[in-house]
């Protein structure tokens, strides 16, 4: 198992170099640099500009030096926020980001997953009936009108909780952001375990299980939910994409400093250092994740284990 | 092969859909209403309304839909928004569909070490999420309307591949396709003359299913303001607009967020409808 | 007292197309260590009997008329069927592989369903795992706890299957096409294992299947459906030697056997079983070559002694064919 970790960590190079010269190239070809905005700078401070963050070498030079920088660990300066280099934004995002993705992942999966089993073992009962119009609800209902929704009702409204602001350490400051990014992904997980649960509750396994007298309790959780909540490791992937999509509204929204947040200010102000800094520590993310999906995935499902066939 | 016989049985069982009829009606009033509601409003979507500014939804003020804080008219501007959101995603689903369509017919069809190449580049840009690489190209080129349809259709493409590339790899081994080959046809007249036909029906239902998704990834630009923007309304920075005043007029998010919401629910309900149709092992 | 007793016995499934009738009135008793095999072709109601005599059901059939484990009756008993599927009745299932749970190693599956009934503790539970394994005759014992499903063969598969319907001890085993998924030879292997099993545990056994050649190698008593309905029941060999019912005569003629000449076409009854509508008369008329104006009239089920048939033209006893 630790080979097979250490060989897909090994394959998922290539793919990240690949997109750090996608990022890289599409950055630099592009019409228009992080200097043009607003009055336009005289001609020969723009040059010194250029000139003092290595804009005017050839782009080969420039993607070395990119790159060198990478395996250092530095990301290079932003353009924008001026005091900081992006490995700076990215080492103060980044624990902001991690805490509020996984909270919301996790919490998706404790609600998501039992509301799920109870649909499916309530097959067509009110219970199943709300678990799927919510379900149904919260895909079509988007983060970005989640967001303020929650925010008027709990924040203005009730004033249980603050719609902004980040004090280190507070849990408070966390539970609209993270229920925020949760919901939808609730949402699915739930409309995905009914279905999953369903159909195995159908399989031959579960109808000889029942037939050796195990009790019906024991039949759910020992022989149908393991096999059932395969498909729910494989949405995983997609789930944290959402999550990490979703956090660039939500960190917006609610005055987050995560790195969602400074790829959208670096997005609106042209920063290619940064934009490209969060895409590839999203992009490594994203990877790693997979990586955790698909070895919890090979702990669900002895047929997918690496190196076990018959 | 698809008969007619097969197409008129989907038909009657998408029909039979009362969901799925449901929401086709709604997205027909809706387009229409889009594109000619507008018009049958004294108020264009930039005039200000001095007298009334932030008023909420009433039949005295004139505006039954209430006006946002520059006192534009809310129901002329959602449904500005509304056509905009609808052009852009039904612009970037065709682009999609054309190089998803294509790029997987041809690695579906080639298979060996062409497909192999091809789909591990479909799943190297699926390691990061879609809305990053538009935002990329959004940062780099002008923000323009039409470059936003192009970036995102051109980011979206990668499950449609993915669903084509599939059925592609089903239908090369079925006899049509291989008396074709035994004909001498070419490979590109084999793509498109038999392959892209006979993939007609996964096609229409992921197609109807994506809409709803770029109408989402164009909306969440917006709302960021990296999509469309002032003067020009869409859904998601209409939703912007209303989230900065919700604290006082809760209206002006409600409306769009209302339309936004029906839209993509209509969507969904349709695609789902259309997969059951033509697909009834699916159930 | 009858182990198993199932009195006018019909289940029905509501479908799109309207309500359909499986069973439709079946009388079964089965004696304790006794074997009985229901044979038919598919869709002639065999498995449907049994599953609803277990209540395991699919969600849109339904029972009616009595069913009774020891005396006890289960229809609609949903507490005293959960008691009694296990220690009671064991079912094994055609499907070997789909029977096995597929992340649970062979050892946790056998254990389970000792510790559920017998509260056996998980050491004990493991030693008796491997005890029955040796007892269906698994190469390895050993090593097989520790396997997972996809890992077996399906031969060893139906054995483990077969093992973890016995771990409870049944009094009565339910075996619904043993053997059809498997090879030839394993075939016979597991009816020699049946054969072993049934000496040495003194359970009842209920066989169900299509295949007449399992049943001469096992059973006692053989029970022929057809639509449904029981057309003939008697002991095997009698029924063997001179089948009755034109539906019985010509399963046996269907029958392959060693001298048979390869080339010529296989034997098979003309016509296909009807559809599950409602019909007064007897419904193998329409394939059946001795019909007459007669059979417009379900005839009922009728004999002397041990063996019965449902037929007004039977064929004579002593005449064979």
């Amino acid at each position: 198992m630790l080979g097979y970790v250490l060989r897909r960590l090994l394959g998922a190079i290539p793919t990240l170099a690949v997109i750090v010269v996608l990022a890289f190239l599409l950055t630099r070809l592009a019409p228009g640099g992080p200097f043009d905005e607003e009055q336009a700078l005289p001609p020969e401070i723009k040059a010194n500009l250029e000139r003092a963050y290595g804009l005017d070498q050839p782009l080969p030079v420039q993607l070395g030096r990119y790159v060198a920088g990478l395996l250092r660990g530095d990301f290079g300066p932003s353009f924008k926020f001026k005091d900081f280099t992006v490995t700076e934004l990215i080492a103060t995002g980044l624990p902001v980001s991690l805490k509020l993705g996984l909270a919301a992942v996790l919490l998706a999966m404790l609600v998501g997953i039992p509301l799920g089993v109870l649909a499916a073992a309530r097959h067509n009962s009110a219970v199943d009936h709300a678990v799927t119009g919510f379900a149904v609800l919260g895909i079509a209902v988007p983060v970005f009108v989640i967001a303020p929704l929650l925010a008027l009702v709990f924040g203005i409204h009730l004033g249980w909780l603050p719609v902004a602001g980040w004090t280190p350490g507070t849990v408070r400051d966390m539970v609209l952001p993270v229920v925020t990014l949760a919901l939808p992904v609730i949402a699915y997980i739930a409309r995905l375990t009914r279905g999953s649960v369903l159909e195995v509750l159908r399989s031959p396994f579960v109808r000889a299980a029942r037939a050796r007298g195990i009790p019906g309790r024991r039949v759910l959780t020992r022989h149908v939910l393991p096999a059932a909540l395969v498909p729910v490791v494989s949405y995983l992937g997609p789930a944290t994409a959402a999550v990490l999509t979703g956090s660039l509204v939500v960190e917006t929204i609610f005055g987050l400093p995560g790195l969602g947040r400074y790829l959208v200010q670096g997005a609106l102000n042209r920063d290619y250092t940064l934009v490209m800094g969060m895409v590839i520590v999203f992009a490594a993310l994203m990877i790693v994740l997979n990586l955790v999906v698909d070895v919890l995935y090979a702990w669900l499902d002895p047929r997918m284990r690496p190196g076990r066939r018959r | 092969m698809a008969s007619a016989g097969l197409w008129s049985d989907a038909w009657a069982r998408l029909a039979a859909n009362r969901a799925a009829m449901t929401s086709a009606a709604l997205l027909v009033v809706l387009t229409l209403l889009a594109l000619l509601g507008p018009m049958s409003s004294p108020y264009a979507p930039d005039a200000i309304d001095w007298e009334h500014m932030a008023v909420p939804p009433s039949l005295e003020s004139g505006h039954w839909l209430g006006t946002d804080r520059l006192g534009r008219d809310l129901f002329v501007r959602t449904l500005h928004g509304a056509r905009l959101s609808l052009a852009v995603a039904l612009l970037a689903t065709l682009v999609s569909l054309l190089i998803g369509v294509t790029w997987g017919a041809v690695a579906g069809f080639a298979g060996g070490r062409t497909d192999a190449l091809m789909m591990r580049a479909v799943d190297v840009l699926y390691a990061l999420p879609q809305v990053f690489f538009v935002i990329i190209l959004t940062v780099l080129f002008d923000r323009s309307v039409f470059l936003l349809f192009v970036a995102i259709g051109a980011v979206g493409w990668l499950t449609m591949a993915r669903v084509v590339r599939g059925q592609a790899l089903a239908l090369r081994q079925r006899e049509f396709v291989e008396a074709a080959v035994a004909s001498g046809a070419g490979p590109v007249r084999i793509v498109f003359g038999h392959i892209i036909p006979n993939l007609m029906g996964p096609v229409i239902v992921y197609a109807t299913l994506m809409i709803p998704q770029m109408i989402l990834v164009e909306s969440f630009l917006s709302f960021l303001g990296i999509g469309i923007q002032e003067p020009l309304a869409s859904l998601g920075n209409l939703i912007a607009d209303g989230s900065a005043e919700m604290e006082t007029a809760p209206w002006i998010l409600l409306v769009p967020a209302s339309c936004l919401v029906l839209i993509v629910f209509s969507f969904n309900f349709l695609g789902d409808g259309l997969r059951d149709a033509l697909d009834p092992r699916e159930r | 007292m009858a182990l198993l007793e199932l009195e006018s016995l019909h289940v029905r499934f509501r479908t799109r197309e309207g309500e359909l009738e499986a069973v439709r009135g079946m009388d079964l008793a089965v004696e304790p260590g006794e074997c009985v095999a229901i044979v038919g072709e598919s869709g002639s109601g065999k498995s449907q009997t049994l599953l609803a005599a277990t209540g395991m059901l699919a969600a849109n059939g339904t029972a009616s008329g009595r069913v009774a484990f020891e005396g006890e009756s289960l229809l609609g008993q949903p507490a005293r069927l959960a008691r009694v599927r296990g220690p009671g009745i064991g079912y094994v299932f055609q499907d070997a592989l789909g029977s096995l749970t597929p992340h649970l190693t062979v050892g946790a599956q056998l254990a389970e369903a000792l510790a559920v009934h017998h509260g056996v503790s998980a050491a004990d539970a493991r030693t008796e795992a491997r005890r029955m394994l040796e007892r269906v005759q698994v190469p390895d014992p050993d090593a097989r706890l520790g396997q997972y499903p996809h890992e077996l063969s399906g031969g060893t598969r139906q054995r483990v299957a077969i093992a973890a319907a016995l771990m409870p001890q049944p009094r009565l085993l339910i075996a619904d096409e043993p053997t059809t998924a498997l090879d030839v030879t394993v075939q016979a292997q597991v009816v020699a294992l049946f054969r072993d099993l049934r000496a040495s545990l003194g359970m009842a056994l209920v066989l169900v299947t299509h295949d007449l050649g399992v049943v001469a190698g096992l059973a006692d008593r053989v029970i022929v459906m057809y639509a449904g309905r029981i057309v003939e029941e008697g002991p095997a060999v009698a029924l063997f030697a001179s089948p009755r019912h034109p539906y019985t005569a010509g399963l046996l003629a269907a029958l392959p056997r060693l001298d048979d000449d390869l080339a010529a076409p296989m034997r098979t009854i003309p016509g296909v079983p009807p559809g599950a509508g409602r019909d007064a008369g007897c419904a193998f008329r329409y394939r059946c070559g001795h019909a007459s104006g007669r059979c417009e009239v379900r005839p009922d089920l009728a004999g002397s002694g041990s063996s019965r048939v449902a037929c007004h033209h039977p064929r004579d006893p002593g005449g064979g064919s």
